[in-house]
C-alpha cells in the first residue's frame, strides 16, 4: 500500500491482488442458456401455480354464487324494464322491431371488487353493481363469429389452448377452454377472425379472462381486407399513449369480469376483426377466453331480412384528438337495407403499423429485427427536463413493430464515417458503426459544441428504410437539431432527402423541422426512411440538454442494396468501324 | 435499468432482464468465486453457475428495495463455496492455482508463494467488505465504470456513489492494513 493521497494504490492492489482471468466463453454461454431455461420453468411453474389458485378460487365464488342464488347468468343489458325478468325467446323473433341484444353471460368467478388493480387516470371505475346499456339491435342478430377461421400475428402459435377456441362459444377461464399467448417482442399482438362473408356489425363481445386484470393497448378494429391495410374502422381503442402505434385511442382500460366487454360496432360492414392487446398488469401475456361478433351476413341484411329496420343507437362518438391515426366508429345506421350508408372507406385509417408506402417497399415485409443494448438508467420521469410542445411525451414502452422488406439489414455497419468535427473530444468515429450500443466509456464518440454532422458511406446506393440513432442514453436528455438527410453524393448537394428533422426553430439553419424532440434511452430512435435510395446517410445534432456536446455511440442504416443496373444493349458503347 | 428494476424485471419472466443481470454480475461473483478458491477455475465455474441459477429460482422470494442484489449474489456464491468445502474435503484453499495469472517471478517458488498470499490477503479483505462498497470497488477499478455507472446501476446518485467510492476505499486500506498486522493466515483459516 502506498500513499493515500489519491486511488492508485487501490486500484494497483485489487488489479495485482483480485482480479482473475475472464472465464471461458463457453462456460459463460453454457450458463447463460441454463439460465434461460431455468426463467422459462420458472414462469411455467408460476403460471401452474395461479391457476391453481383460481381453480379453488372459482369453486368457491360458484359455490357462493349458487347459494345466493345467482343463477342465470344472462347478462342484464337485455332485461326489461320490469326486473326480475327476462326477455324469452319471442321478443327475441318479434319482427320488424330492435331487440335488446342478449348475451349468455358465464359464471363471475369473482364477486367483491379487485383490490390489487391501481385504477389509474385512464382506467374506468369497476362498478360491477352497474348494469349494461340495453343495446338494440335487430332481430336475426347472432354471433357471426361462432367456429369461424381464426389467425394470429405471432406465428409461433399459442403457449395454452388452441386458436379455435377464441370463437368456440365457450366462455370459461379454466384451462383448455381459452387461448394464451407470451408474445416474443414487445410489440402489441392481435388475433384476426375471418366471419368468412362481409357481415354488418352491431357489436363484438370480448372476454380477455374472466379474473380481475386489466389488458393494455385493447384495439378492436374491422376491414374487408385480411392485412388490414385499407377500409379500416376502429371500433374500440385504449391505447392511451399509443404505444401499440395504432394511434391514441380515447377509450378507457377496464378490469375484466365474467361481463365481458361490449364493443359497439354501430352496423359498420366488414369481413374481418382483428383485435390487439399488449399484456396485462399480470405480465407479458395476452389471452382470449372468447370472442363474439354480433351481426348478420350482410347479403341477409341486403335481402330483407326481418328487422331491416332504422336502430336506436347512441350519436357517433367523437374521433380521437389523433384525428390522423384513429378514428372511431361510432356510426348511426339510418337503415340496413342501404348498405351504402354505412362507410366504406371513409375514415380509413393508416396500416396497422408503420409503413412507406407499399409501391416503395421490395419484397415480403418481415418486422425489422433489432439487438437493443441493456437499459443504462432506471425510466421513472425525466423530472430536470421540462416537457415542452415540441417535445415528445416519454413513456418508455416498447416501440411497436416496424416492417421492412425481407433480406433488409444494417449496412452501417463497420463502414467509415466522417464528421464535421475531425478530430473528437473523446473516442473514434469509429464507434459509431462498431455495433456496440452501450453508452459506457469507450464505445461512444463526443463532438465539439455546436451543430456537428457525422456521415456515413453505404458504399453502394440503398434502399433505406430506417434508420436508427443512439445519442448518449445513459441518463435522460434530449439532444437538439436532429436532422437524418440520405443523398447521393458525399457532398449532399445533389438530391438531398431529409427523413428527420426536429430542428423546431431552424437553429441550425437546415429548415424547420416538423419532427419532435425526443429523451434518449436504450431503444435509440427509430426513424423512417421510406425506402429511399442513396448511398450517403448524415446525421445533424446540436447540443443536448446536459451541455453543449454532441455525442454518438450507435447509427445503424437497415436498407437493402440496390440491385446492380445491368446495361442495356443500346447503352454498350458502339465500337468504332476503321 | 437499477438493481430493483432488474429484479422486477427478472420476477416478471423478461428475458432481456436476466441477461442484464448476468452480464452485470458475473464479473462480481466470477471473481470472488477465484479469489475464494484461490484460482482453482472448475469449481470456481461449478459454483458460479450454481449460484445463478440459485438466483433465479429464488429472486421471487428477493425484495426489490430489500438490498443489494449483487450482496444477495455473493451471499449465494459464499454459502455454495461453503458446500464445496464440505463436499470435497480435498478442495481446500490455498491449492495451487491453476489458472492466476503468470507473472514475471512465476519460475520464482517463494515470489509465486507472495503472491499467492497476497491475493488471498486482498480476497480476505474484499471478502469483509460491505457488499456495496465491494461493488463499488470492483466495477470502478477493475471492471473501468464510471462514477455516473456506478450510480446508476445502484440507483444512487453520481454524489452518493462518490461518497460510497470513497469510503470504501478508506475502508479497503484499513483492512487491508489491519489483516497485514494480524497476518492472513488467520483470516482464511476461518
Amino acid at each position: 500500500m502506498v500513499a493515500h493521497d489519491d486511488d492508485r494504490d487501490v486500484a494497483e492492489t485489487l488489479k495485482a491482488g483480485y482480479d482473475a482471468p475472464p472465464p471461458r466463453p463457453e462456460f459463460v454461454e453454457e450458463v447463460r442458456g441454463r439460465l434461460r431455461e431455468e426463467l422459462a420453468a420458472a414462469q411455467a411453474s408460476r403460471r401452474r401455480l395461479l391457476r391453481l389458485w383460481r381453480y379453488v378460487a372459482a369453486a368457491a365464488a360458484i359455490v357462493v354464487a349458487v347459494g345466493l342464488g345467482a343463477v342465470g347468468f344472462r347478462d342484464t343489458s337485455c332485461a326489461p324494464k320490469e326486473p326480475g325478468t327476462l326477455p324469452g325467446p319471442e321478443a327475441l323473433s318479434t319482427p320488424g322491431r330492435p331487440v335488446p341484444l342478449c348475451l349468455q353471460l358465464p359464471p363471475p368467478l369473482f364477486l367483491c371488487t379487485p383490490r390489487l388493480i391501481r385504477l389509474t387516470a385512464h382506467m374506468e371505475p369497476y362498478e360491477p353493481e352497474k348494469p349494461r346499456q340495453p343495446l338494440l339491435v335487430p332481430p336475426g342478430t347472432r354471433n357471426v363469429a361462432l367456429a369461424k377461421p381464426v389467425t394470429h400475428s405471432d406465428a409461433t402459435g399459442p403457449v395454452i389452448g388452441h386458436l379455435s377456441q377464441v370463437n368456440d362459444g365457450e366462455k370459461s377461464d379454466v384451462d383448455g377452454r381459452y387461448v394464451e399467448f407470451v408474445p416474443m417482442g414487445e410489440q402489441a399482438t392481435w388475433i384476426q377472425i375471418d366471419l368468412e362473408e362481409p357481415c354488418v356489425i352491431y357489436a363484438i363481445a370480448l372476454w380477455h379472462s374472466l379474473w380481475p386484470t386489466v389488458f393494455h393497448d385493447v384495439i378492436v378494429q374491422v376491414s374487408d381486407d385480411p392485412a388490414f391495410r385499407r377500409g379500416v374502422h376502429t371500433l374500440f381503442n385504449n391505447d392511451f399513449d399509443n404505444s401499440a402505434g395504432l394511434g391514441a385511442g380515447e377509450d378507457r382500460e377496464y378490469i375484466e369480469d365474467y361481463r365481458g366487454r361490449l364493443i359497439e360496432a354501430g352496423g359498420v360492414t366488414a369481413r374481418y376483426v382483428r383485435l390487439y392487446s399488449r399484456g396485462c398488469v399480470d405480465g407479458a401475456l395476452d389471452r382470449y377466453a372468447e370472442v363474439e361478433v354480433h351481426g348478420q351476413p350482410a347479403s341477409e341484411a341486403m335481402h330483407g331480412a326481418p328487422g331491416s329496420v332504422p336502430l336506436e343507437v347512441e350519436a357517433p362518438r367523437p374521433a380521437a384528438a389523433d384525428g390522423a391515426a384513429t378514428t372511431s366508429v361510432g356510426l348511426a345506421v339510418a337503415s340496413l337495407m342501404d348498405t351504402s350508408l354505412a362507410p366504406q372507406g371513409t375514415g380509413a385509417l393508416p396500416p396497422p403499423v408503420p409503413l412507406a408506402t407499399p409501391e416503395d417497399r421490395r419484397g415480403p415485409l418481415v418486422p425489422l429485427e433489432l439487438r437493443l443494448p441493456g437499459a443504462e438508467f432506471g425510466g421513472g420521469t425525466p423530472k430536470h427536463i421540462k416537457p415542452h410542445v415540441h417535445l415528445e411525451k416519454y413513456t418508455g414502452k416498447p416501440r411497436p413493430p416496424f416492417l421492412v422488406p425481407e433480406g433488409t439489414t444494417n449496412l452501417a455497419r463497420g463502414r467509415p464515417v466522417t464528421a464535421s468535427d475531425a478530430y473528437p473530444i473523446i473516442g473514434q468515429l469509429a464507434h459509431v458503426t462498431d455495433g456496440e450500443k452501450r453508452s459506457s466509456d469507450g464505445h461512444y464518440v463526443e463532438l465539439g459544441p455546436g451543430t456537428q454532422w457525422i456521415q456515413i458511406d453505404l458504399k453502394q446506393p440503398s434502399a433505406i428504410y430506417a434508420v436508427l440513432v443512439w445519442h448518449y442514453h445513459a441518463q435522460f436528455r434530449v439532444y437538439h437539431d436532429v436532422v437524418v438527410q440520405v443523398a447521393d453524393d458525399p457532398d449532399f448537394i445533389e438530391n438531398v432527402r431529409t427523413v428527420y428533422n426536429n430542428d423546431f426553430d431552424n437553429s441550425s439553419g437546415l429548415g424547420i423541422g416538423k419532427d419532435l424532440e425526443y429523451i434518449e434511452d436504450y431503444r435509440g430512435r427509430l426513424i423512417d426512411a421510406g425506402g429511399a435510395t442513396a448511398r450517403y446517410v448524415r446525421l445533424y445534432v446540436n447540443g443536448n440538454t446536459d451541455d453543449d456536446l454532441n455525442h454518438y455511440v450507435e447509427v445503424e442504416v437497415h436498407a437493402k442494396p440496390e440491385p446492380k443496373r445491368v446495361p442495356l444493349e443500346t447503352d454498350l458503347p458502339v465500337p468504332m468501324c476503321q | 435499468m437499477t438493481d430493483a428494476d432488474l429484479i422486477r424485471a427478472v420476477r416478471a419472466g423478461e428475458e432481456t432482464a436476466l441477461e442484464t443481470l448476468y452480464e452485470r454480475y458475473l464479473p462480481s461473483v466470477w471473481r470472488y468465486a477465484f479469489a475464494q478458491l484461490a484460482g482453482h477455475t472448475s469449481t470456481a465455474e461449478d459454483v458460479v453457475s450454481e449460484t445463478f441459477l440459485a438466483a433465479v429460482r429464488q429472486i421471487a422470494r428477493l425484495k426489490p428495495e430489500g438490498g443489494s442484489l449483487g450482496g444477495w449474489l455473493i451471499g449465494i456464491a459464499r454459502h455454495k463455496i461453503g458446500d464445496v468445502r464440505r463436499r470435497r474435503a480435498r478442495v481446500k484453499v490455498g491449492l495451487p492455482p491453476e489458472s492466476l495469472p503468470q507473472e514475471d517471478a512465476s519460475h520464482d517458488p517463494s515470489a509465486s508463494l507472495e503472491t499467492a498470499e497476497r491475493r488471498a490477503q486482498v480476497a480476505a479483505v474484499m471478502d469483509a467488505l460491505p457488499d456495496d462498497q465491494r461493488l463499488a470497488l470492483e466495477w470502478k477499478y477493475l471492471d473501468g465504470l464510471s462514477v455516473r455507472e456506478i450510480a446508476h446501476r445502484m440507483g444512487r446518485t453520481d454524489k452518493a456513489a462518490e461518497t460510497l467510492l470513497y469510503r470504501a476505499r478508506q475502508a479497503f486500506r484499513e483492512t487491508f492494513e489491519r489483516a497485514g498486522a494480524k497476518g492472513t493466515q488467520t483470516r482464511l483459516a476461518r
